[in-house]
């Protein structure tokens, strides 16, 4: 496949976001999971609040230990803190949202409707099964990048920074395919793993692209989050808490776009129509 | 039913965990706004003018807040974790420190006193702690003009330092400016005329610099300690210790550093208080061959002209301080000294030309030098004594006009403004017109607030002492305390008021 055909596909794929528009109910998903974050942010944000206090004082103490429980320092430390939460709940309950928007992205297509519908909840093993995969391989590739991070400075650092971001973005791209696999054509979470890295390889750039496009839509958040104690400093303390929520909100749109893109690249072909 | 058991799992987990956290609770809140409080006052540092006069308000007002609420006052503050109500009592006294430094910084001497005295009181504090407050506590009180209070806590820094173990187990570190607490306290003591405290905090003083010195028999502390017990001595007026003391601590490794200096001193303490002209000679000779491009030989230079001068041997006095005036390498105020020095021989030998000369360009060329203020003051003086008045009244008429120049709100001048006052109310005291200086005084509008204040109290003290007019006196310090209320102008001028109507005078 040429390069202008990639670019058409992934605009193509892009576009599938549309989908909202004419059918609401599939976002639900995304705004679910994204009011758990938010939810979640509140309560490790204002732990202190009367009611919350009591379980939440041990909590944060667990996750970030005693400096946590000081002002500011609990703030600088949220990104970190709340980063300990998150991998885990997206591996889980983030990836059964998602998946989830897929079933009804898959529903409210042709290609969809033609297939015979398969309940979400068999599927749920698998799809967490995924999910922890995903969500595992991309912390991996994180930590293995903070590592070699450590030990490079200047111009060298920047272009492992993108080494990197590409590197998560191959391997995302040959996973992020397995919930639409799982949909369409059930089976087990290893087999769904394997048909989406094989759709992936036939649709390398424009996956690639998508999931570029959504690392790079996150990039300035992530960016002002790495800079916790200068924003804190710079600022004001609670700025860490808006950033974080306003990442969480974004990272509803962002994760919408993203797997209506990939619905949109995966389902014509699955129905023949490439 | 084994699955709903499961769910339920974790929340017993977290329902066994929890706990009151009232104690961790109060503190975040208490942190958060000693946060926002530091917030308002690390914006004043950096804040256009405006903005920053309402950021002063703000941090004052989010520090009292803190201030006004204390959670360790609740009946379940004994229940909670002692690191966390350590933690809220170093907060609390971080806040006093803070707010009373502000207002310190606000010139609002008389709050910040109150404040860094119940800070000391509030809590055992770390030695370091203690100190700073009431240093800033002695400060705070003198510029509020409670002078004796100033001294009680200067007096109280150096009970603390004696008494302190931690001191003299070398665990507490302290800046050099604490150990010259106790020569300060009797230097205080000395001033103000208390002679039974000056005496024994005089022994106080040298036993403890004498400990020190045992305690630390090298390095920084046994140097500071030796340069202690030396001002003490020349406090009291022993010249002879001090000279001594001077000697040994010039002669030590320790004295090294400083050397130039110490030397110069005791240079000048053999010349203009031991009376010693030979040994002055020599060592101030020293000074001048042993550093010749250091300040302090010029200082030597000039220090030796004078003697020579005042020794009788005017041509070489007069010579050597021609010679420094025209030295281009001479500090400023050692080529303006030389000047003034040369002026008044010229003017003592019946030379008053070429010493009128002098004495102008004293102020043409070094007008912000001690000896540029007394210059004109001078002048009206010569003419006075010398009968002639219409000359006198033309000097005193350019003297009035060069002091307000200096003295004008505006102006660039950098010196001390008191004494610029000070020279100009000396001029027409001189004149004869004790009157007229008190009213320019008075009635200053060009001039800044301290200097305004401190001429409404000169005003007042030349009515009092020179014109013998107590009434006018008393209405030249009421009108201080009206237009400069809570400054140490208006604590002085309360204190002579009450001398002037024969009341006791108040503590302070």
């Amino acid at each position: 496949m040429n390069l202008s055909r990639s670019v058409t596909s992934y605009l193509d794929a892009l576009g599938n976001a549309r989908l909202a528009l004419t059918a609401p109910s599939v976002f639900v998903p995304f705004a679910a999971f994204g009011a758990l974050q938010c939810l979640l942010l509140v309560m490790l944000a204002f732990f202190t609040a009367e009611p919350i206090a009591g379980f939440m004082i041990p909590a944060v103490r667990a996750l970030g230990g005693e400096p946590a429980l000081h002002y500011p320092m609990h703030f600088v430390q949220l990104p970190g803190l709340y980063q300990r939460v998150y991998l885990p709940l997206a591996a889980t309950i983030g990836f059964a949202c998602w998946s989830l928007g897929i079933w009804s992205m898959v529903d409210h297509h042709t290609v969809g409707r033609s297939r015979p519908r398969r309940p979400f909840r068999a599927a749920l093993v698998h799809v967490l099964i995924v999910g922890l995969v995903f969500v595992g391989v991309s912390w991996l590739l994180g930590l293995g990048l903070g590592a070699v991070l450590a030990r490079v400075q200047g111009p060298a650092a920047r272009v492992v920074t993108f080494a990197g971001l590409a590197a998560v973005a191959c391997v995302q791209a040959l996973l992020i395919y397995a919930p639409v696999v799982l949909r369409l054509r059930g089976g087990s979470a290893l087999a769904a793993i394997r048909s989406s890295a094989q759709y992936a390889s036939r649709r390398f750039v424009a996956t690639a692209l998508v999931i570029l496009t959504i690392l790079l839509i996150h990039a300035p958040v992530d960016f002002l989050l790495s800079q916790s104690d200068r924003v804190a400093l710079r600022f004001h303390p609670e700025m860490l808490f808006y950033l974080l929520a306003g990442g969480a909100v974004l990272e509803m749109f962002t994760a919408y776009l993203l797997f209506a893109s990939i619905a949109g690249l995966a389902l014509p072909e699955e129905g023949g129509m490439r | 039913m084994k699955e709903r058991r499961l769910l339920l799992a974790p929340l017993f987990l977290l329902l066994a965990g929890c706990e009151s956290g009232k104690g961790i609770t109060e503190r975040y809140e208490l942190e958060r706004r000693l946060w926002q409080a530091q917030y308002f006052h690390r914006r004043i540092n950096i804040a256009l003018m405006q903005a920053s006069r309402n950021d002063t308000r703000l941090a004052v007002e989010a520090y009292r807040s803190i201030l006004a609420h204390n959670p360790l006052d609740a009946p379940a503050a004994s229940t909670w974790d002692p690191a966390v109500i350590s933690d809220m009592q170093r907060i609390r006294v971080s806040t006093r420190v803070a707010l009373a430094n502000l207002l310190f910084l606000s010139q609002r001497y008389a709050d910040a006193g109150t404040l860094y005295r119940e800070t000391v009181g509030e809590a055992h504090l770390p030695l370091r702690v203690e100190l700073d407050a009431r240093l800033g506590a002695a400060r705070s009180l003198y510029l509020a003009g409670e002078n004796n209070e100033a001294m009680e806590q200067c007096a109280a820094m150096f009970r603390e330092i004696v008494d302190n173990p931690d001191f003299w187990a070398s665990a507490e570190k302290l800046d050099d400016a604490f150990l010259n607490i106790p020569v300060v306290t009797v230097r205080m003591y000395r001033d103000a005329e208390r002679t039974a405290d000056y005496e024994a905090y005089s022994q106080l003083a040298a036993s403890f610099y004498d400990r020190v010195a045992t305690t630390w028999p090298s390095g920084r502390m046994n140097q500071q300690a030796r340069l202690g017990r030396i001002q003490l001595h020349l406090v009291r007026s022993e010249w002879d210790a001090a000279a001594a003391g001077l000697e040994a601590l010039i002669a030590s490794p320790d004295g090294a550093e400083f050397a130039q200096g110490l030397t110069l001193l005791l240079g000048e303490v053999h010349a203009f208080s031991r009376g010693d002209v030979a040994e002055a000679r020599r060592v101030l000779t020293e000074v001048a061959t042993r550093w010749p491009n250091d300040e302090t030989a010029y200082a030597a230079r000039y220090d030796l002209a004078v003697i020579d001068v005042a020794q009788g041997n005017s041509a070489g006095g007069m010579a050597a301080l021609r010679a420094l005036e025209q030295d281009n390498n001479a500090p400023g105020i050692v080529a303006a000294r030389a000047m003034l020095a040369r002026a008044r021989e010229l003017e003592r030998t019946d030379q008053w030309d070429e010493a009128l000369g002098l004495f102008r360009r004293v102020q043409q060329l070094y007008p912000e030098t001690t000896p540029a203020l007394e210059a004109p003051m001078l002048i009206v003086k010569h003419y006075v004594e010398h009968g002639e008045t219409a000359l006198a009244d033309r000097a005193l008429e350019r003297a009035r006009e060069d002091y307000l120049k200096l003295m004008e709100r505006g102006s660039n001048f950098s010196g001390d403004r008191l004494v610029v006052q000070g020279a100009l109310a000396e001029s027409y005291v001189i004149r004869g017109k004790p009157g007229e200086a008190a009213e320019l005084l008075a009635n200053s509008q060009q001039w800044d607030d301290a200097s305004a204040a401190a001429g409404l109290l000169q005003a007042a003290e030349i009515y009092a002492s020179v014109v013998r007019d107590p009434e006018k006196a008393a209405a030249m310090l009421k009108k201080c305390v009206e237009r400069f209320p809570e400054t140490r102008y208006s604590r002085i001028a309360q204190r002579r008021l009450a001398e002037l109507s024969g009341q006791p005078p108040a503590r302070g």
